[in-house]
C-alpha cells in the first residue's frame, strides 16, 4: 500500500491519482499464488497510457491466467520525477506499489519513436541498468512490444527481447515458458535462446549486424541460429477472439476516456504511406454479435457513456450497419453514445450518417491526405473529388457544418501544385456547403485542415524514399498559408518538422542509434512527444557527438536492393510486394482494396489460408 | 422521485481524487450500479448529483455525502448493495437515506491535522498562534484576493496527540457557502510566521456542524 514516503510525494504534486491505481477494474492478486509478475510499462503519462486499448487487452489476457499477475506502470510527469528522486522512491507498478525490479518481466509498449527516451527514464527511475548486456541474472527481463518493434533496432541494445505482432497469445506463452525455465534453473542467456524459438519473439542480442564502409548494412546473421527472418505473431481466429469487458477505468480522465472495442484488425486499403495498413495485415474482422454482446457488457462494467468502435477503417467492417442496428437497441436506452472514428470518405453512406448523427453530432473528420488526384493516386489513397463532394454534402445535409480534413505534405512526387491543391480542396468544401439550399441555417461552414509532415516508415512501399528536409517542409507550409490567406472559414494547422525529422531517423534507424538515444536522455531529453518538453538541440548535439549523420537515415533515397535494418524481420508483407507497390506509385498507378483483388502481399501466409473468398465478392 | 443522500468516507487511495474527479467517479458508479437513477431532462441528459461540501484534494474525510435522485422507492440495503464494487478503493459507503439536513445549513467543519516535524517547534507555533490578537492571511477566491483574520474564525486549537516528530491537533473552521476556510490557510500562516518546518501534513475532515454547533450527520 501507500507508505508515508509515497504519501508525502503524492501530496506535493499535480494529479496524484496518476500514481495511485485503485481504479474499479484494476486487478490486485495475492503474490503467494503468482509464478510470473509482468509489469506493463507505457512510456508516457497515465492519461495517455490509459487511453491505449492494447494495454487493456494484454492486461486482461495475462490476468486471466491464475498464476500470472500483470500490473501497470506509466512514465511519471516531471513533478513526480523530482519527488521520486528527492525521496528515493524507485519506480513502482500501480497495483502493488512494488518497484519494477521485483518483477519477472518488465514490458514496454513502443507506440511512437518519440517515447524512446521515456523508456530510459523509467529504467533509470527503477534502478535498472540501461543496456541489456549490463544487466545481471537478478534483473527482470526487459522487453518491448507495440507497432515500433517492427523496427525497434535503435532500441535494440536496451531490450532483452521484443514481441513482434499481436500479443494476445504469445505474451502468455512467454510467461509460462519463462516460469518453466526459471524453475529449471536456466541462465538468462539460455532463457533468451529458448524464448527466441517462440513465434514472434525477437531477441536482438542473438543477431550480429555487419556494416559496409558507407554505413549501410552488409549482413545480418545469428551465431545461435535464431530465426532469419523472425516473423510476427498474429491471432488467426480474430473473428471469435473475445476482448476485455471489465477494464480499469481512469478516475482522473484519460485522453480517450471512453469504452473501446476493436472491431477489425488490419486494413484492406493499402495506402502506400501508411505503416499500420501493412504491419497489421492480414485483414480480419470480429463477429458482429460478439462485438455487440461484449460492448454491452463493457458499458455495464465500466459505466462509460460512450463507446468507440475502433479500427483502422471501421466502415470496412462487412457487418457495420447490422452491428449498429443491434447496438442501438440498448445504447439509446442506456444513454450510451456510439463513436465511429476512422470512417472512409468513399463508403460513408446516407444510412450510416443518419445512424451516427442519431447518437452524436459533433464535427466530422475526413482524411483525403493529398490535395490533388494525381498525388492521391501516387499514395494509393483511393478517394476521388466526387466522393469528397458527395460525403460533405451528405454530412451538411445531416446538420454538420464543421469539417476537419487531414493532409500530409512531403509525399513522394509532390509539387507545389499539390500543396495548392490542399487549399483548393478546402475551398471547394466550403463552396459545396453554400451551394446547398437545405444547409443548416444560421451557421457558417468551417473547414479545419491539419497538415502533417510525411515520415517514411518501414514495411511500406515508401520505405525507400527520402523524407523532405526541414527547408522543404518550411517552404511548403509557407506556401500553403499563402494559398489559404484571406479565407476566414479555413483554419490551417501543421506539425512541427523537427519532431517529424527525428521520427523519420528512428523509424528507419539501426542499432548504432541506441547510444545516441542514451546520450540525448543523459542531456535531459524526456517526453520528446510533448511540445513543452521537446529539446531539439539535445538531439542535434547527441548525433553530432556520436558522428552520426541524421540525413543518412531520413533524407536518403534507399536503393531497392539495400539491406534495411528491418529486413530480417517478417511482418507478412514481402519486400518484393513493397517494391512492386513502390514502382506502381512512380507511375501513379493505384491498387484496389485487397478484399476486391489480391496483390499477393504475402500476409495470407501468416493466416495459412486466403484472406478473402474472392469468388464470392 | 426520491432524493437519496449517500454518505461516505473518503480515505486511502481515494483522497487523491479531486472534486471534479469525484463527480465523474460517482456518476460512473451510479451508472454501473444499475440503480434507477434520475437523469436531468435536458438536451444532454446526465445524472443529477449534488455534493454537500467539496473536499480539497489530499484531505481525508469521515463525513462526505452526495445527493442524487431515484425514480423508484428502494430500501437502503438494496441501494448500498447495488453500489458495492462500483467505487474505487478508499471510498467507504456509510448510508443511503433521505437527506437529513439542508446543505445550506452547514456552517462549520472540524478537521484533525497531523503535522510531521520537530514537535517542540510545532507546539510552540500553535501556542503562539493561540496567544495572538490577530492573524491576517490573504485568501484567494474566485472574486480575487481578500484579507481575513484567522483568529476571528479559528478560535480553539486543541492538541490531541504529541509524539517525537508528530503533533495532531483539532480545530473547527467556518465551512459551507457563506465562508469556507481551508485548513491549509492555517498551516501556511504557521509556516510563514513561525518558520516551522513541516515535513508533511495529513488532514482529516471529521464532522460538519450547523450554526448552533449541532453535528450534522
Amino acid at each position: 500500500m501507500i507508505d508515508n514516503k509515497l504519501k508525502s510525494a503524492l501530496l506535493s504534486i499535480q494529479k496524484p491519482a496518476r500514481y495511485t491505481g485503485g481504479e474499479p477494474g484494476c486487478i490486485v492478486k495475492d503474490k503467494k499464488n503468482i509464478d510470473v509478475r509482468f509489469a506493463f510499462c507505457f512510456p508516457d503519462t497515465y492519461e495517455v497510457g490509459m487511453s491505449h486499448l492494447g494495454l487493456k487487452v494484454i492486461y486482461d489476457v495475462l490476468n486471466k491466467q491464475p498464476n500470472i499477475w500483470c500490473e501497470r506502470c506509466f512514465a511519471p510527469w516531471t513533478d513526480m520525477i523530482e519527488q521520486m528522486k528527492l525521496r528515493d522512491i524507485p519506480l513502482f507498478a500501480l497495483e502493488s506499489k512494488d518497484p519494477l525490479t521485483a518483477f519477472d518481466i518488465v514490458g514496454f509498449t513502443l507506440q511512437y519513436e518519440l517515447s524512446y527516451t521515456n523508456v530510459l527514464l523509467m529504467l533509470e527511475l527503477a534502478g535498472i541498468p540501461f543496456y541489456a548486456k549490463d544487466r545481471g541474472e537478478d534483473m527482470p527481463l526487459i522487453c518491448a512490444g507495440g507497432p515500433c518493434t517492427c523496427n525497434a533496432e535503435p532500441m535494440a541494445d536496451f531490450f532483452d527481447f521484443m514481441f513482434l505482432g499481436e500479443g494476445e497469445y504469445h505474451t502468455v506463452e512467454v510467461c509460462n515458458k519463462l516460469n518453466e525455465l526459471k524453475k529449471a534453473g536456466k541462465s538468462k542467456q539460455e532463457i533468451l535462446v529458448e524464448l527466441s524459438k517462440i513465434d514472434g519473439i525477437y531477441v536482438p542480442s542473438l543477431y550480429q549486424i555487419e556494416y559496409n564502409e558507407d554505413n549501410t548494412i552488409k549482413s545480418v546473421s545469428s551465431a545461435v541460429n535464431a530465426p532469419i527472418p523472425c516473423s510476427k505473431a498474429i491471432v488467426r481466429d480474430f473473428k471469435n477472439m473475445p476482448f476485455p469487458t471489465d477494464v480499469a477505468v481512469p478516475m482522473i480522465g484519460a485522453i480517450h476516456d471512453r469504452a473501446m472495442v476493436e472491431v477489425l484488425r488490419g486494413c484492406v486499403r493499402g495506402c502506400r504511406f501508411c505503416q499500420a495498413g501493412f504491419i497489421y495485415r492480414p485483414f480480419r474482422e470480429r463477429d458482429a454479435e460478439l462485438i455487440n454482446e461484449g460492448a454491452k457488457e463493457l458499458c455495464r462494467c465500466t459505466g462509460y457513456e460512450e463507446i468507440s468502435l475502433t479500427s483502422l477503417s471501421t466502415s470496412d467492417h462487412p457487418q457495420l450497419e447490422e452491428l449498429l442496428d443491434k447496438m442501438m437497441v440498448w445504447t439509446e436506452k442506456e444513454k450510451v453514445n456510439i463513436a465511429l472514428p476512422s470512417l472512409r470518405v468513399d463508403n460513408f453512406s446516407e444510412s450510416l450518417v443518419e445512424k451516427v448523427s442519431k447518437v452524436r453530432k459533433s464535427g466530422l473528420t475526413f482524411a483525403p491526405e493529398a490535395g490533388t488526384q494525381r498525388l492521391r493516386d501516387i499514395i494509393n489513397k483511393n478517394v476521388t473529388e466526387e466522393e469528397i463532394e458527395k460525403t460533405c454534402k451528405l454530412a451538411f445535409k445531416a446538420g454538420y457544418s464543421a469539417v476537419k480534413l487531414y493532409f500530409m505534405m512531403g509525399l513522394p512526387g509532390e509539387t507545389m501544385e499539390d500543396i495548392k491543391g490542399i487549399a483548393d480542396t478546402a475551398k471547394r468544401v466550403i463552396e459545396y456547403y453554400y451551394s446547398m439550399p437545405d444547409r443548416p441555417k444560421g451557421r457558417g461552414a468551417e473547414v479545419s485542415i491539419s497538415v502533417a509532415c510525411f515520415v517514411p516508415k518501414p514495411f511500406t512501399p515508401f520505405q525507400f524514399v527520402a523524407q523532405n528536409t526541414a527547408e522543404e517542409f518550411k517552404a511548403k507550409q509557407a506556401y500553403l498559408l499563402e494559398c489559404c490567406a484571406n479565407n476566414r472559414r479555413i483554419k490551417v494547422s501543421y506539425h512541427d518538422s523537427d519532431t517529424s525529422f527525428l521520427e523519420a531517423v528512428f523509424a528507419r534507424g539501426d542499432r548504432r542509434l541506441s547510444k545516441v538515444i542514451l546520450d540525448a536522455y543523459k542531456k535531459g531529453s524526456i517526453f520528446d512527444g510533448w511540445f513543452e518538453c521537446f529539446n531539439y538541440q539535445n538531439w542535434l548535439d547527441a548525433f553530432a557527438e556520436n558522428g552520426i549523420d541524421m540525413a543518412f537515415y531520413a533524407n536518403r533515397q534507399r536503393p531497392l536492393d539495400e539491406i534495411n535494418p528491418w529486413d530480417h524481420i517478417n511482418y507478412g508483407v514481402t519486400k518484393d510486394f513493397l517494391i512492386r507497390e513502390y514502382q506502381k506509385s512512380l507511375e501513379a498507378i493505384t491498387s484496389r482494396p485487397c478484399n476486391k483483388q489480391c496483390y499477393n502481399c504475402g500476409a495470407n501466409k501468416l493466416l495459412g489460408r486466403a484472406c478473402f473468398e474472392y469468388n464470392k465478392a | 422521485m426520491n432524493t437519496i443522500r449517500l454518505k461516505f468516507r473518503k480515505k486511502g487511495l481515494s483522497i487523491y481524487y479531486s472534486q471534479l474527479d469525484l463527480q465523474r467517479v460517482m456518476a460512473r458508479a451510479l451508472k454501473k450500479s444499475g440503480l434507477p437513477v434520475w437523469y436531468s431532462q435536458g438536451f444532454n441528459p446526465h445524472i443529477y448529483m449534488t455534493f454537500t461540501l467539496p473536499l480539497s484534494l489530499g484531505h481525508e474525510s469521515e463525513c462526505e455525502s452526495v445527493d442524487f435522485r431515484l425514480n423508484e422507492e428502494m430500501a437502503e440495503a438494496d441501494i448500498l448493495k447495488a453500489l458495492e464494487g462500483t467505487l474505487p478503493q478508499g471510498i467507504e459507503l456509510v448510508s443511503a437515506q433521505a437527506p437529513d439536513y439542508d446543505a445550506r445549513s452547514i456552517m462549520f467543519a472540524k478537521y484533525d491535522i497531523t503535522l510531521y516535524g520537530e514537535s517542540k517547534n510545532i507546539i510552540n507555533a500553535l501556542n503562539s498562534y493561540c496567544a495572538l490578537e490577530q492573524a491576517v492571511v490573504t485568501k484567494t477566491t474566485k472574486k480575487g484576493q481578500k484579507d481575513i483574520n484567522l483568529k476571528e474564525l479559528i478560535k480553539d486549537i486543541i492538541v490531541t496527540d504529541e509524539k517525537e516528530n508528530e503533533v495532531t491537533f483539532t480545530a473547527i473552521y467556518p465551512a459551507g457557502t457563506p465562508l469556507n476556510i481551508n485548513p491549509q490557510l492555517l498551516l501556511d500562516f504557521l509556516k510563514d510566521n513561525y518558520g516551522i518546518e513541516i515535513i508533511d501534513a495529513f488532514i482529516i475532515r471529521k464532522n460538519l456542524f450547523d450554526k448552533d454547533m449541532n453535528i450534522l450527520q
